[in-house]
């Protein structure tokens, strides 16, 4: 008869071995690991903390694809393999990680390759390959990541009943990382396991015994309190039970668990009344969990034990009356789960949009069949089957909104394409080659002519338009004054004539160098700018043919793509429905099996008053 | 029912489940395994099409990012920035609690995505929030660049800076 509280408190506290390393992420916070180098790395890890891991992973994949991750691709692929694990693509991660390993990285890195991939086998209890490659590890890793290696190097070696290599790596973890508290417990619940109750007390003594303010060290020390406490039962030790029931919290969750247990041990130093002091205690709290419903027989034998058979006898009947009614409400759950109660709940609740799951028991506690489904709630299988979920329903979003893209991609590809052909002429012309030989020819033309003039020194063919002139008319004075030689006496403008003739030519002449720098430099310029327009021209081609390709390339790209989407919406709503119709599965399992428990009840509590009542007539009829 | 009737009913009973179970697992391992199929079509598309999108909606040439880093964040409660591009507000952005964690996480926002013509431009950012002693804080920070034919990214930064007591905004042109 004792045998039950146990058993049931053993099957929800062993689970606990290894819950904390399985809700760990293999890709964790790098603020203080590593500086981050690559843009493209660090948009990721935004997408990542905020559990988009689709669009992580698209980030991530995009960047390597076009060459972004520079700096550090170590650090990307690592991200990615993390990813990987936590998006379900198991195998990929392990690639990732198994071709990092074969590369030649620097310690650090190699270290953090060598811990995810530990990590990666220990969450699929591959423990012997994990152990190789944790040991491996041989400096020390960042706080965090050491006291996580400590945790799954201390399980292992509980796995291999190596308790006192568990113990060593167990202290090694600093007193007050949660990553000790979840050792400590695990170790002291495998010696309760194991019977070493002295060994087991003395481990878990200290974690009972921590003062710290954590949700999560006050579950433990329940946990250790409601184990220790069982243990004492079994080993008929009640008075120590109780004290380690009392010390449980009224609001942890496994306060119904601890006054049940209460009320064991009293019953167990026949202290009936007691016992059923803590018993109605549990019952008037008016939950459905398995100890409100043991409860009920256990207040008959209560009653039972105090020989008020009568009153045992009736209590009896109301219990049993009591299973037969919770067997039908579970009926009932059972039915409403079956017409999509629990499914459609979890998605108006946006319970399947938050990857964290912490909202689960509070949000579907208006729901009937929430109340037996709450072991299921913290089970890992059901979590991830909530997160497949999940990631389908983000799939089916991201198809549509592609779907709805689709037709503007299409769009703006056109419109590129005409705006590429409008502007089609202009770049002809300006990447036209005739139009440049002939500039090209016209300089050439030029550079001759200024060769010849710097070797001739042809200074009046530097002249000015105002010298020009000049120069035009002293020709027309030279020859007027050789038509009017003999006619009279020409010698004053004659000399007029060379005076200004020589000036001019003087003027002319002495400013050939500044005027033939002058054209040189234009002719460098010249140079220069046709050089440049040819570069220009020929990028500009290029430019063209690029993006005459590109335009091929998106073409290609979107053609067949609206079908490629749709197929794979078609596949992803086939999925869900199958992903639903698992999480019903489960649910529905889970309430078969507190059915079990509740007809193991209600079988015990007939046999208990079919005792009783045939002990009352055998009396009648002795009487 | 006598008792080895009942244990043969029972014996029946546990191999039915068991097979049940079997083949429930089965099952269960299939859609798994349809379901990391599907996983990977859909990266791959979501891939292919995610660069499709940006390559023609941003061609390199043209192509501007802003992007937002900050570290712990102890002196300077981020709520909001707006961004803008000579002078002209581009974007406007107010944080959740899940995208500032993601932030002092060491996780990079891009802020904007977009097309600049070649040629100098002034980009201002207006960071808005609680400042040293919850106080109301509001601070800008410009930075002028010059737009080539290459993709231009920008990355403004938020430290504190615990000798001044006061957070910095600094910017960083990648190259």
């Amino acid at each position: 008869m004792m045998k039950s509280p146990i058993q049931q408190a053993l099957k929800y506290l062993i689970p606990l071995l290894g819950f904390a390393a399985l809700n760990s992420a293999l890709a964790e916070d790098v603020r203080y690991e590593q500086k981050i180098e690559d843009l493209a790395y660090g948009v990721a890890l935004f997408d990542f903390y905020q559990d988009d891991n689709l669009a992580a992973i698209t980030a991530i994949e995009s960047a390597m694809q076009r060459n972004q991750i520079i700096n550090r691709p170590e650090d990307a692929e690592l991200l990615l393999g993390g990813l990987y694990y936590e998006y379900g693509l198991e195998n990929d991660a392990e690639a990732i990680f198994n071709k990092l390993q074969s590369k030649m990285l620097d310690t650090e890195t190699q270290n953090r390759v060598w811990f995810s991939l530990a990590k990666l086998n220990y969450a699929n209890n591959n423990f012997p390959e994990s152990l190789d490659l944790l040991t491996r590890i041989k400096q020390k890793l960042s706080p965090q990541r050491e006291a996580q290696k400590q945790y799954m190097l201390s399980n292992i070696y509980l796995q291999q009943q190596q308790i006192d290599q568990a113990k060593i790596a167990a202290l090694n973890i600093p007193e007050n990382n949660i990553w000790r508290a979840y050792c400590r417990y695990n170790i002291g619940v495998s010696l309760l396991a194991a019977n070493d109750f002295k060994h087991a007390e003395e481990w878990l003594t200290p974690l009972i015994d921590q003062e710290i303010e954590d949700q999560e060290i006050f579950a433990l020390q329940d946990a250790a309190n409601l184990a220790l406490g069982m243990n004492a039962i079994k080993r008929q030790q009640p008075s120590k039970a109780v004290t380690y029931f009392t010390q449980i919290q009224l609001s942890s969750n496994l306060s119904n668990k601890a006054l049940l247990g209460t009320g064991w041990a009293w019953s167990h130093q026949d202290q009936p009344k007691k016992a059923l002091g803590y018993w109605q205690a549990l019952q008037s709290r008016g939950q459905t969990d398995i100890a409100s419903q043991e409860v009920l027989m256990a207040i008959a034998q209560g009653i039972e034990q105090m020989r008020n058979k009568t009153l045992a006898i009736q209590v009896y009947e109301d219990a049993s009356n009591r299973y037969d009614q919770i067997l039908q409400d579970m009926n009932l759950a059972i039915g409403g789960i079956q017409k999509g109660v629990l499914m459609n709940t979890l998605s108006s609740k946006l319970v399947v949009r938050d990857s964290t799951f912490n909202i689960l028991d509070e949000t579907l506690s208006k729901i009937p069949p929430t109340p037996y489904l709450q072991p299921l709630f913290a089970s890992e299988h059901f979590q991830r089957s909530l997160q497949h979920y999940q990631e389908l329903l983000t799939i089916k979003s991201t198809l549509e909104a592609w779907l709805k893209n689709l037709p503007e991609l299409t769009l703006m590809l056109e419109e590129r394409k005409t705006v590429f052909e409008q502007k089609r002429p202009t770049v002809d012309e300006s990447t036209n080659l005739e139009y440049l030989t002939s500039l090209q020819q016209k300089r050439d033309a030029l550079a001759i002519s200024v060769l010849t003039l710097e070797q001739n020194e042809h200074s009046l063919a530097l002249a000015n338009d105002s010298e020009k002139e000049s120069l035009e008319q002293l020709l027309l004075v030279k020859s007027l004054l050789k038509q009017l030689q003999n006619t009279r006496d020409l010698s004053e403008e004659k000399d007029k004539y060379r005076l200004l003739s020589g000036v001019l030519i003087w003027q002319i002449s002495t400013d050939f160098p500044r005027r033939f720098y002058q054209i040189k430099n234009e002719l460098r310029q010249l140079n220069s700018a046709l050089e440049q327009a040819g570069l220009a021209a020929q990028s500009l081609t290029a430019a063209a043919i690029r993006n005459e390709e590109d335009l091929k390339i998106f073409a290609q790209s979107i053609r067949g793509q609206d079908e490629l989407i749709q197929q794979q919406k078609n596949r992803v709503d086939i999925l869900i429905e199958q992903q639903q119709q698992q999480i019903n599965d489960q649910a529905i399992a889970a309430i078969e099996l507190r059915k079990q428990q509740l007809e193991q009840f209600r079988i015990r509590a007939r046999y208990s008053l079919a005792l009783l009542k045939d002990e009352m007539i055998r009396k009648q009829n002795q009487q | 029912m006598n008792k080895p009737l009942r244990l043969k009913v029972l014996v029946l009973l546990t191999i039915w489940l068991s097979v049940f179970s079997v083949s429930a697992q089965e099952a269960s391992t299939e859609l798994q395994r349809e379901i990391q199929d599907l996983k990977q079509q859909v990266l791959k598309l979501n891939r292919t099409l995610f660069i499709l999108e940006e390559d023609l909606l941003f061609p390199s040439n043209t192509q501007f990012s802003v992007f937002l880093s900050m570290d712990s964040g102890k002196l300077f409660a981020l709520d909001a920035v707006q961004l803008k591009i000579d002078n002209k507000i581009i974007a406007n952005h107010l944080y959740t609690e899940k995208e500032i964690s993601a932030l002092k996480r060491g996780g990079i926002q891009r802020l904007y995505l977009g097309n600049l013509a070649s040629g100098k431009h002034e980009i201002i950012a207006t960071f808005t929030g609680k400042g040293p002693s919850e106080r109301d804080y509001r601070r800008g920070k410009a930075v002028e660049i010059e737009k080539g034919s290459d993709p231009q990214f920008i990355e403004f930064q938020i430290k504190d800076n615990p000798s001044k007591e006061q957070p910095d905004f600094n910017v960083k042109v990648w190259k």
